[in-house]
């Protein structure tokens, strides 16, 4: 234990804290070597869907900062199925770590409102406490938006308030029942061969067995939170981005 | 019927002070009380005779004991169980004797790891092999092992080769007379894919057959300059053994790199195909390639069924197969001649056979550095886990994946011991995917039943006399199947994915089902 410790501060100063500075060639040259050894796994561009998690996410659980993405890299993750970097230069893992972090990065973007202004924003004339949880408190219907800005792009926070049903949350999927001649409607929880559960507006929790009921809908395109298009004015939309932005609580 | 059995096992077991013959695991089928090897039968069946559990009344199918794993890997063994002593094998290494009547080991096995393994997919293993009083395991490092069957001593070890290399074992052995058959996993690493037989009483080399064949050897010409060096082709899923004709069929592995197919130009040879050896010598004598030049990671590696039946007008001995390609196969296992395939899951990647099986392929499927859409996935149709076939409805079960993969092409950079993947894939979004357990007519091919899983499965089907389908999901029901029709008779929240198969026999008296699911094995009888 001691030993590995030793060597790998010894051979991280090199390259430490400068996997943003990458360049362009060395990012390329880290996708080459990531699609013939990594995307086997961890899907191609880090999507997921092999035996190993999918990488294209800001925030690695086993990988928090540059250091530890290329300390995981290095030495694999012992007793799971992630091999250790056996035969790479340090030049070749800084490669694939520079990319790695690229793939999760989101673009930067210019922020125009105030996060303070879009505070009051969140919680008093949007309402948005109502369906939300940021650090323990909110409504439970949406997703929790704690550590949105390290997750989402301003944009695509700026869609999703005034245009709900462009783009969905991880996961997200609204369903319709019918059951004993009742509707009920609610985010999906649980979806597998013989039931179903689901929470409805009012945050009840139902559980089918399928053979319950008569008809499932999966409404795809659809998203229970109401489009703030016009309810906000420009300056207010600029200023709750600004607020979720700076969301960037551990997930 | 049953009495006769039962009455065969006392006498066996009371002859039997060398313990279990040759003799009774090749006539396995006269004992159902017993699960002598990995499959139920040499012919890859995984069927059983027993009846005690039927229509009637596997709805009263109750936990009799559970058996529970530590670690984080996924439990994979399938059960062997000789005069009511069940063998397992539980991951990464260790192998239990466990008493079917109550769940208790009777020893158990440990064999320790290095800590630099080269497993592409998860320190798994399928199962232990018994013959005599030994037991046969292989190890992630590349051994093959014999242990006492009555107190887990190691008695010999053979090692097959470098697990640095990337060569390891993840299969059961097989037994045939008295060798010990094992296969060998390793294909994303550039191994180069073999068979090898071991004297049972020593350990010692018998023979080995390469899978890719090497300079001077016939069908090295399929591989552009020393590509088949590095050819892949392994042999992780236990085989069968046809003793009317003393050939050992098994089927082999993707070729290395899996996605990139520009360094291996040529059809590859023996990769992703059925070989048939001389159970004796290893010399092959014929061969069947499902997916020549694989560029999608469609490894052949599924048990083989051995059946008869009439296909084109004639009665046959057939080898039966649902290939993860998504094609299903009936193949002449006399000669290795194609008779007759169908799709039996979505596919696009070919439109259709040739005459002698070789696949159409459309233009366009070949991973590409932009991304190509194909169905199936890289998971394939169906996977490692077992088809069964039932002599009584004359149906070939398995479990099926439906879903495609958007597949990429990448750099194919060799380095001993390293990955050698040449690429990658990734789900389609909003892709329809879904499982089922599918019944098909087993000379055509044809669904006569399914029942649909709202995820792909990972584990396999065993069916009985008992007019019964047991098969697990990977959403954690583990359930019973009318094998006539599909419907879903019984059903078992074990509460994680069985990526197992499950075997049956007779504990005291009663019919036990035995699954592996999540970190336990679950073992069911009927309470009166
Ligand atoms: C054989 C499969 C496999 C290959 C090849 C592989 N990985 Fe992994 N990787 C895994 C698995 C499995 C995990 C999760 C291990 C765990 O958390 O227990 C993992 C975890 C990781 C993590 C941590 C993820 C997190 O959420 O914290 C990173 C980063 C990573 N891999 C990067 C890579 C890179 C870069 C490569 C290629 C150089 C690579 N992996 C090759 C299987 C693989
Ligand atoms: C009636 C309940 C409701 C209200 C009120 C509501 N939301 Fe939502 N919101 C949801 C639900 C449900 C989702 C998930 C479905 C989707 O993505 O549209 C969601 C999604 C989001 C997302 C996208 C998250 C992601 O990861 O893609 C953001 C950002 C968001 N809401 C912000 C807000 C803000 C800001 C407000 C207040 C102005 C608000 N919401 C008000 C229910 C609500």
């Amino acid at each position: 234990m001691r030993m590995t410790a030793v060597i790998v501060m010894l051979a991280a100063p090199a390259f430490a804290e400068e996997l943003g500075k990458a360049s362009s060639d060395e990012i390329s040259k880290g996708k080459r070597l990531f699609d013939g050894l990594c995307a086997g796994c961890h899907g191609t561009e880090g999507a997921g869907g092999g035996v190993g998690p999918p990488l294209a996410r800001p925030k690695l659980a086993r990988a928090r900062d540059d250091e530890a993405l290329m300390q995981v890299i290095r030495r694999g993750i012992p007793g799971s199925d992630m091999p250790m970097a056996r035969q790479w230069d340090p030049g070749e893992v800084f490669q694939i770590a520079a990319y790695v972090k690229k793939l999760g990065s989101i673009p930067e973007e210019k922020l125009l409102g105030s996060a303070a202004a879009g505070r009051d924003v969140y919680f008093g004339k949007g309402g948005c406490k109502a369906c939300h949880t940021i650090q323990g408190v909110g409504g439970r219907l949406g997703p929790e938006l704690g550590s949105i800005g390290a997750q989402r792009s301003a944009s695509h926070m700026r869609r999703s308030i005034v245009e709900p049903e462009a783009e969905f949350a991880d996961r997200f999927l609204w369903v319709r029942l019918e059951a004993g001649g009742r509707t009920y409607e609610g985010v999906r929880l649980n979806d597998d061969t013989f039931s179903i559960q689901i929470m409805d507006a009012g945050e009840r929790i139902h559980s089918f067995w399928k053979r319950e009921l008569t008809a499932v809908t999966e409404m795809k395109s659809k998203s229970p939170m109401p489009s703030y298009k016009g309810a906000l004015s420009a300056g207010e939309l600029e200023d709750l981005v600004a607020f979720l932005a700076s969301m960037r609580g551990e997930p | 019927m049953m009495r006769l059995g039962a009455l065969i096992v006392a006498c066996a077991a009371a002859l039997g002070a060398q313990g279990l013959s040759w003799e009774r695991i090749l006539h396995s089928d006269d004992e159902p009380g017993n699960w002598l090897s990995y499959s139920g039968n040499l012919l890859g069946h995984r069927y059983s005779k027993l009846a005690l559990i039927h229509k009637g009344n596997v709805a009263r199918l109750q936990p009799a004991w559970i058996y529970q794993i530590g670690g984080a890997q996924k439990f994979e063994t399938s059960p062997i169980v000789v005069d009511g002593t069940m063998y397992i094998s539980e991951p990464p290494n260790m192998v239990l004797a466990m008493d079917t009547k109550t769940g208790r080991s009777l020893w158990t096995f440990t064999h320790p790891l290095p800590g630099d393994l080269r497993v592409c997919c998860g320190q798994v293993n399928r199962g232990v092999a018994v013959l005599g009083e030994r037991v046969y395991f292989g190890t992630l490092d590349a051994r093959l092992i014999a242990l006492d069957s009555k107190t887990g001593r190691k008695v010999w070890e053979a090692v097959l080769a470098d697990y640095r290399k990337g060569f390891s074992v993840t299969s059961a052995p097989l037994i045939v007379k008295d060798k010990v058959i094992t296969g060998m996993a390793g294909g994303e690493y550039g191994v180069r894919g073999f068979i090898d037989a071991y004297d049972a009483a020593t350990g010692k080399l018998a023979w080995r057959f390469y899978t890719v064949p090497g300079t001077g050897e016939p069908g090295v010409e399929t591989w552009g300059g020393d590509s088949w060096k590095r050819g892949g082709g392994t042999t992780w899923v236990t085989g069968v053994y046809d003793a009317e004709q003393n050939l050992i069929i098994w089927g082999t592995g993707n070729p290395g790199p899996d996605w990139n197919g520009d360094v291996r130009p040529g059809d590859n040879l023996y990769t992703d195909a059925a070989v048939a050896v001389d159970a004796d010598t290893g010399k092959l004598k014929w061969h069947f390639q499902f997916t020549p030049h694989d560029v999608h990671d469609w490894d052949a590696v599924q048990v083989p069924v051995l059946a008869e039946g009439v296909v084109r007008g004639e009665k046959r001995k057939l080898l039966l197969w649902a290939n993860r390609n998504a094609f299903y196969y009936v193949i002449d296992r006399t000669t290795g001649k194609f008779l007759h395939a169908r799709p039996y899951v979505k596919q696009t990647w070919a439109t259709g056979l040739d005459d002698d099986g070789r696949p159409i392929r459309m233009p366009g499927t070949e991973p590409s550095v932009e991304g190509v859409r194909v169905y199936p996935d890289v998971g394939g149709g169906t996977n490692w886990w077992s088809s069964s076939y039932s002599p009584q409805t004359g149906l070939f079960y398995m479990a099926a994946r439906e879903g495609g993969a958007t597949y990429f092409k990448g750099g194919a950079e060799f380095r001993e011991g390293e990955l050698y993947f040449g690429g990658g894939s990734r789900q389609i979004p909003r892709d329809e995917r879904y499982g089922a357990i599918r019944a098909l007519e087993a000379t055509t091919g044809r669904l006569v039943w399914e029942f649909k899983l709202a995820r792909t499965p990972g584990g396999g089907v065993l069916t009985t006399a008992g007019g019964l389908a047991f098969a697990g999901t990977s959403e954690g029901d583990f359930l019973a199947l009318d094998a006539a029709t599909g419907k879903n008779l019984w059903r078992f929240r074990t509460g994680a994915a069985v990526n197992s198969n499950p075997v049956t026999y007779i504990s005291g008296g009663k019919q036990q089902v035995a699954v592996a699911s999540g970190k336990a094995l679950f073992v069911f009888e009927v309470n009166e």
